[in-house]
Parts: structure tokens; C-alpha cells; sequence
């Protein structure tokens, strides 16, 4: 994946676009207890310990890539306390996201654990997901103190 | 919702329109004379009928008239009593191998109250009876006498019998109704009801919350497959170690008469629900998951995931089978060890085949139960269905196809956002789990709303269509073998053995050479009259249709198409099948989960006694419901043939020549059951 700074970028742009509209958003911004980095990133790091785990067991990447989407738009759909959603829309839009993020991961990971590296495999993952975790957590951070601050002028 | 309730009273009504009374007594004794031929009593004006009852039926010796004595020759003594109204009948009746029973529909009291027994060696006079009542009336066997007993049967015909020529007419009557009412044109619509029309179900104020809470709950499919592997478990002990009896053994009374027949109302009011709680392929899907009923966390399969033979992905296999079944009916139905066997295989396959080739494949195209209700399901009002396929089009991850974390993938295979018939769907209800815009239900529809657009699709669906043949002849078939009074067909399929078997027993089972020449005769004949002669006539009426319409559609793609129009006639056959094993015979299941093995056993404290209920008005309860079928299998043809040839006046055409073979079959029907 060093290959592609670019994508990178923009992979964690859309991430976190997706996030604020379909998830953050209905998250209580001002919610008097502060909400921890781990339930603002939840669907992310659920796709990362899904992929590790099924490079592992060495499952196919094409209908599990795509299983990832699911489990991001299921992720968000149960940390707002749903079910369902009854917007095509959103249920697309997360699905998309989460089948990129576990591509992006996979196609990242797989080649380090073909070559049979697990201790490399495990700190790239841990490296990676902080990466991104603080990535997402700072931006969620702005945004909140923007609204902090419109709501106190 | 109003239409079809409507609908439902009254078909619930046409079955109870015939009150019962209740029956007095009659005269029933040993007479001690020998010579049983010669009867010294003075009977007044009554007739005297000599009866013999064997092994597995009743025949006429001789019938005597004042002084006139009418003795029929051995071999062609009938089975068959025809009197007229109001002859006074006394009946001699010697047995020539075991004990056997007399009874007779509508004459005889309840043989709780009065049981007729017939013992070797011993002349039993019975009546006089005072025939006051037109009609046909069933003498059956009232005690146990061996594999065979329940069909025991032979046949009185109290002439004139009204009753049968006015259902025969009203055959006639109901078909020439369903056409003037098709001459309109309706367009989509069932004897009046709308196909577009359909209720979801989930939706319903009061059990729609409820029902849709049961269904989308995780732990649903193993609730209800549990209890069922439980009785296939005590079916397979019974089938090998219980009564070699059939009659006596859960096995048999549990299968082939609550079973059977459950599952056949199921496929009217309820499509596949048997698939939900089928145990069969569970114990293979349950390994093949690693779960009971949670999905998994991380998606590893305990299978080979082997790709399933395209060649086998239909219905030929699940069919054949079902009428190989059909070949060794009355050994299946009557012997516990066969079915024991039966299941242990078809629990066997089902389970390995999940393994091997994940995942209801075996449900697919093996299981010959699988392949009828499947089949026949598309005539169901209920049918699991997207609630918006709008909403299905636009979304793109189908979570219904490849399973999400709150349900697995559709393990039959389809798409079930778009699917519109029931064939193939087992009602796993795992889409209702795994859709994430919740938009998928249960919708009540009037009969046969998929029927044209899947016969339209139909270009080469041979397999769905022979399928069609096979259940609807054998349906017809079935009634006449078993009910009917003609003991030597049951004596072919029977292959002349006259002992039941469990395990320990299964060597009685040997037949000679006879018995196997003879039973190869019954297989000609039943697979003859399912798989060519009637398909022949079939087509040949589809020829004539397409010369008559003047279709440009070639006369295969007309045939294929009509057969799905038989589906509604199909259900309401197989109906009318249920309703005569269930009234006759409703005391073996209930009777058998108290005593299970046959032992004599009485777990739940209660033993019931053979006593059929009100069997004299079967005639009428099952032609009605043949002409019921009978009707919607017309307007469903015309359905067909309106969206194959996109106009009214073709369609009709077309139709009329089906609704001939319909109207004729219909009589049939009705002279099997009433003539
Ligand atoms: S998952 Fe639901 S909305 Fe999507 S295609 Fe399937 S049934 Fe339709
Ligand atoms: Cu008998």
C-alpha cells in the first residue's frame, strides 16, 4: 500500500466523509459523557479485525471483501441503536466504504502474510489501525469543536 | 384479505355441509350352520349376499333372491354390491385367512359402539340393512388384519346414485361457469379475485409485529426443526424395532397419514412451510455452519463447498424419485422397516450433501418431498416475497444473496429481493434476517398468481412440467388404488406379500417370482399413465389448442406452459386425498404418539379406537374439492395463455380445449370417489 499514498488519502477521506454523514451524525455530539476514539471508530476496527482474521484462515477475498461492507454498515446501524434502515441510500453508501476498506486492507496485508511474517503481519495491522483510528479521531474532534463553538456564538 | 377469507369459508363450509346423524345398531351374529352357501333362514323379502373377506379386500360369492341363487365363478367374483334404494340387504360374511371387520360407511354404527368381527371357520350374519339412502358407501375392515387393512375396502353403489351424477354434472356445470365468467376477459384475476392484490402479512395489525419479531428472532429455525428430528428419531426406532404392522407404528401413522396429509394443507395455506421445519438436510447444515442457529463471526464453512452438477440443478432427480417412491407406495406405507430405511438414507444424503456440495442442494434437486411441495407450492397463498422491489433494484450490496451479520446468505440459492415464485424457496426465512432495509415479508395472495409469468418463462422447463403429470395423475391414482375396492391392484404393488416387518422381521418382505412379475405390471402401468399417457393426451390437447387459437407459438412451448395451469388442480387433489386419509384414519397418529413402538404401551394415557369420521359424505367433500381445483385450473390456464398470446380472444379459445380435459378429468375424479 505504499505503492499508493493516493489512495490511501483518499480512502480515508471517504471513510471519514461516510462516517460524519451516516454515523457520526447521529452520534450525540453533545453528549455530557465524551465519546471514546473506540465508539467513534467502532465500524473501522471492526473491518480490520474481520480482514485479519480471515487472511488468517485464509478465506476468499472477493466475497469476504465485499461480507466487509455489511458488517461496517451493520456496525453503524447497531451503535445508533437500529435494526434496520429504511434508506437504500445509506445501507449503499456504508456497504461501499467498508468493501473498500477491507479491499485496501487485504490487498495490503495479504502479500506480508503470504510470506508467512505473522509478527510483522500483527504490528502492521496495529500500526495501521492506530493510524487511521487517530486519523478518523481528530477529525471527528474538529467537527465537534466546530459545532461547539457555532453553538456557543 | 376479505376475498380470500371469504374464499376460505367457504371451502370450510362446503366440507361440513353434510351433517352426521347418528346410527343405530345393526343385527350381528354367529350362525352356527356349516354350509355357508345354503342359508336355511328365512330372510323375508331381503337379499341375501354371500361376502368373503381376505387378504386385502371383500368379494362377492353369491347373491341370493327369494329362491334365485346367483353364484359368481372364482376369479371374477366383484367387489363391487350394487343394490337398489330401499332393498333390504342381509350380509353372510366368512373370512378366508385372518380375523377381519365389517363396516360400511353411512350403515354401520360407530365401530366403537358395535364392532363387526369376522373369524375364520365362523359364518357371521349381518342385517338385515335396509339401504334407505342413495349413493356409494365404502365396506371396510374394522380390525387389524395385516399390512394392508387400512385399504381393506370394497364398494356398495345404492342405485340411482343421485349424488354421483349430479357432481359428475356439476363437473361440467363449473367448467362451462368458468368459462362464460373467462368470456369476459377478466385480466389477472382468479374466479374473481385479483392476483395483484396481496396482503403483508407482517404488516397486519395485531400478529404481523409478533409474527415478524418470531421470524426475524435467530433461534426460530432450530425451535422448530428440533421437535421434528425428535419424532424422525422415534420414527426410524419405531420403523425398525416397533409392530411390524404398519397401522400400529409411528412410523407409519406419523408419516404416511399426519404427515402426508399435514403437508398437503401446508402447501394450500402455507407454501414450503414443511422446509422450515424439515430436520432432514439440519443436522448437515447445522455442522456445515458450526452453529445451531447464531451466525457465524467469522464466515468459515465446514464444508467442501464442491460446486453442484448444472445438469442436476432442476427438478428430474427430486421427481423421479418421488415417483419411485410412488412404485413402492403400498410397501412404504404399510411397512415400518421401509420407511425406517427411507429415512435413514434421506438423512444420511441430506446430511453428507451439505458437506460436499453446501448448501440445500440435496433440498433442491434430490429430496422427492422437497420436489412436490416445492412444486406444488406455487399454487400456495403465502409466499415469501420482497415487500419493494424498487428498493431491491437500487441496492446493490444484497445482503439476501450473501448473508450479513444478522443472516446467512439465501442457502437455497436465489435471489430472494427478486424472486416471484415459490419453487425453490424453502423458507428458511434467513432473508428476512439478513436484509438490512428490512424489505423483506410474507405476503398472502390469492392462488396461482406466479402460474403465467412462470409458465411464460418456461421454454424448457420439461422436468417442472413432467412433475406436474406425475402429481396429478397419481393423485387421482393414489385414491383409486387405496380407496378404491379393486384388491388386485393393491395385491400387484403389494408384490402378494401379506406381512408387515421391522428390522427383526425384514425376510417376510421376500417376494416370489409372482409377486415381482406382477409388481413390475403395477410399475408399467403407474409410471405408464404418468410419465406417457397422460403427457400424451396432454399434448395432444395442447396441439388442439394451438390449431384452435391459431397460435404461432409452437405447440411444445404451449404444452410446457399449460402443464403449470394443473398446479391448483394438483393442490386441491392431493387436498381432497388428505381430507379421506385424515377422517378415516385420524385415530392411528394420535393413537400411535401414545403407544409408539406398537407395544401396547399408553405413555399419554389416552388409546383411541379405529372410528372413521362421517366416511359416507367423502364422495361429496372430495369432488368438490376437485371441481374447486378443477375451476381454478381453467382460469389459470387462460391466465397463461392470455400473457403467452397477449389477447383475450386467442387465450379463450386455447383455454376452452384445456378446460375439456379439465372438465373430463373432473368427472373422472368424481366417478373414482362417488361412481
Ligand atoms: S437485501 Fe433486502 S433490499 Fe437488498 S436485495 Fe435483498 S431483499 Fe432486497
Ligand atoms: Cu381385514
Amino acid at each position: 500500500m505504499k505503492g499508493e499514498p493516493k489512495n490511501h488519502r483518499e480512502l480515508f477521506q471517504k471513510i471519514n466523509d461516510v462516517l460524519v454523514r451516516r454515523y457520526w451524525n447521529r452520534l450525540a455530539w453533545f453528549e455530557n459523557q465524551p465519546l471514546s476514539s473506540d465508539k467513534v471508530c467502532k465500524p473501522v476496527h471492526e473491518v480490520f479485525d474481520y480482514v485479519l482474521s480471515a487472511i488468517k484462515m485464509g478465506l476468499d477475498k472477493r466475497s469476504e471483501t465485499a461480507y466487509c461492507g455489511s458488517l461496517f454498515l451493520y456496525s453503524v446501524l447497531r451503535e445508533t441503536q437500529r435494526r434496520f434502515t429504511s434508506d437504500v441510500n445509506e445501507a449503499n453508501e456504508l456497504h461501499e466504504v467498508g468493501k473498500e476498506l477491507a479491499l485496501f486492507l487485504w490487498n495490503g496485508l495479504e502479500k506480508e502474510f503470504s510470506e508467512n511474517d505473522q509478527v510483522n503481519l500483527t504490528a502492521r495491522i496495529e500500526k495501521l489501525k492506530s493510524e487511521i483510528s487517530d486519523y478518523l479521531w481528530n477529525e471527528f474532534s474538529k467537527i465537534r469543536f466546530r459545532r461547539l463553538e457555532g453553538q456557543n456564538e | 384479505m376479505s376475498e380470500i377469507r371469504r374464499m376460505l369459508i367457504f371451502v370450510i363450509l362446503l366440507m361440513m355441509g353434510f351433517g352426521s346423524f347418528l346410527l343405530p345398531s345393526v343385527s350381528a351374529h354367529v350362525v352356527s350352520e356349516k354350509d355357508w352357501l345354503n342359508d336355511p333362514h328365512d330372510h323375508g323379502d331381503a337379499k341375501i349376499v354371500y361376502l368373503k373377506a381376505y387378504q386385502f379386500g371383500f368379494s362377492i360369492k353369491a347373491i341370493q333372491e327369494g329362491s334365485q341363487l346367483e353364484v359368481f365363478p372364482e376369479g371374477s367374483e366383484p367387489s363391487i354390491l350394487k343394490v337398489d334404494k330401499g332393498d333390504r340387504v342381509v350380509f353372510r360374511i366368512i373370512s378366508e385367512d385372518v380375523t377381519h371387520g365389517f363396516y360400511i360407511d353411512g350403515y354401520s354404527p360407530s365401530p366403537v359402539d358395535q364392532k363387526i368381527v369376522i373369524q375364520p371357520g365362523k359364518i357371521v350374519e349381518v342385517g338385515p340393512i335396509t339401504f334407505d339412502r342413495s349413493g356409494k358407501f365404502k365396506i371396510r375392515c374394522s380390525v387389524t388384519c395385516g399390512p394392508l387393512h387400512p385399504f381393506m375396502v370394497g364398494d356398495i353403489r345404492v342405485n340411482p346414485n343421485f349424488g354421483y351424477y349430479s357432481y359428475a354434472a356439476g363437473s361440467l356445470l363449473a367448467g362451462i361457469l368458468t368459462l362464460a365468467y373467462l368470456r369476459r376477459g377478466p385480466v389477472n384475476r382468479m374466479l374473481g379475485i385479483s392476483l395483484e392484490k396481496e396482503v403483508d402479512l407482517l404488516r397486519v395489525r395485531g400478529i404481523g409485529p409478533i409474527l415478524k419479531r418470531i421470524l426475524q428472532w435467530r433461534g426460530f429455525h432450530f425451535a422448530v426443526i428440533w421437535p421434528g428430528l425428535l419424532i424422525f428419531a422415534v420414527v426410524i426406532v419405531a420403523g425398525f424395532v416397533g409392530n411390524p404392522v404398519g397401522n400400529k407404528n409411528f412410523s407409519i401413522a406419523v408419516v404416511w397419514i399426519l404427515w402426508f396429509a399435514l403437508v398437503e394443507f401446508m402447501i394450500l395455506f402455507a407454501g414450503r412451510s414443511w422446509c422450515t421445519v424439515c430436520p432432514l438436510p439440519a443436522l448437515g447444515e447445522w455442522i456445515a455452519r458450526r452453529r445451531l442457529y447464531g451466525v457465524h463471526r467469522i464466515r468459515k464453512w465446514f464444508t467442501f463447498g464442491l460446486k453442484w452438477p448444472g445438469s442436476l440443478n432442476n427438478m428430474w432427480l427430486g421427481s423421479l424419485l418421488f415417483l419411485t417412491m410412488s412404485l413402492i407406495i403400498p410397501w412404504l406405507v404399510t411397512r415400518p422397516v421401509v420407511s425406517g430405511l427411507l429415512f435413514v438414507i434421506l438423512i444420511s444424503v441430506g446430511t453428507i450433501l451439505y458437506i460436499t456440495h453446501p448448501p440445500r442442494n440435496f433440498c433442491r434437486s434430490i429430496c422427492p418431498a422437497g420436489a412436490y411441495i416445492g412444486h406444488d407450492s406455487n399454487a400456495s397463498i403465502y409466499s415469501v416475497r420482497s415487500r419493494d422491489k424498487g428498493i431491491c433494484d437500487l441496492h446493490k450490496a444484497k445482503e439476501c444473496i450473501r448473508g450479513s451479520p444478522e443472516g446467512y446468505g439465501c442457502p437455497w440459492r436465489l435471489y430472494p429481493g427478486g424472486h416471484d415464485e415459490n419453487t425453490y424457496c424453502g423458507q428458511c426465512y434467513e432473508c428476512l434476517k439478513s436484509c438490512p432495509l428490512d424489505n423483506m415479508t410474507v405476503k398472502i395472495r390469492m392462488i396461482g398468481k406466479d402460474l403465467a409469468h412462470m409458465a411464460v418463462k418456461a421454454k424448457n422447463r420439461f422436468d417442472e412440467a413432467w412433475m406436474s403429470f406425475i402429481r396429478f395423475t397419481l393423485g387421482i391414482f393414489y385414491i383409486l388404488v387405496f380407496f378404491g375396492p379393486y384388491a388386485w391392484i393393491k395385491d400387484w404393488g403389494n408384490m402378494g406379500v401379506n406381512f408387515g416387518a421391522n428390522l427383526a422381521s425384514i425376510g417376510l418382505l421376500v417376494p416370489g417370482i409372482e409377486g415381482v412379475v406382477n409388481w413390475f405390471r403395477w410399475a408399467i402401468m403407474v409410471a405408464g399413465v404418468s410419465l406417457v399417457v397422460y403427457p400424451a393426451i396432454f399434448y395432444a390437447f395442447s396441439w388442439i389448442s394451438k390449431k384452435v387459437a391459431k397460435a404461432e407459438e409452437d405447440t411444445k412451448r404451449i404444452f410446457l406452459a399449460f402443464s403449470y395451469g394443473l398446479i391448483p388442480y394438483i393442490v386441491f387433489i392431493w387436498v381432497a386425498f388428505a381430507v379421506a386419509i385424515l377422517l378415516v384414519f385420524w385415530v392411528y397418529p394420535i393413537t400411535a404418539f401414545s403407544d409408539p413402538l406398537g407395544w401396547g404401551w399408553n405413555l399419554l394415557g389416552f388409546k383411541f379406537k379405529w372410528d372413521p369420521i362421517h366416511p359416507q359424505s367423502l364422495p361429496y367433500v372430495l369432488s368438490s374439492l376437485a371441481i374447486l381445483g378443477m375451476a381454478l385450473s381453467i382460469n389459470s390456464t387462460y391466465n397463461i395463455a392470455r400473457e403467452m398470446f397477449k389477447d383475450h380472444s386467442r387465450a379463450y379459445r386455447a383455454t376452452s380445449v384445456m378446460a375439456l380435459l379439465h372438465v373430463v378429468s373432473a368427472i373422472v375424479f368424481v366417478w373414482v370417489v362417488a361412481g
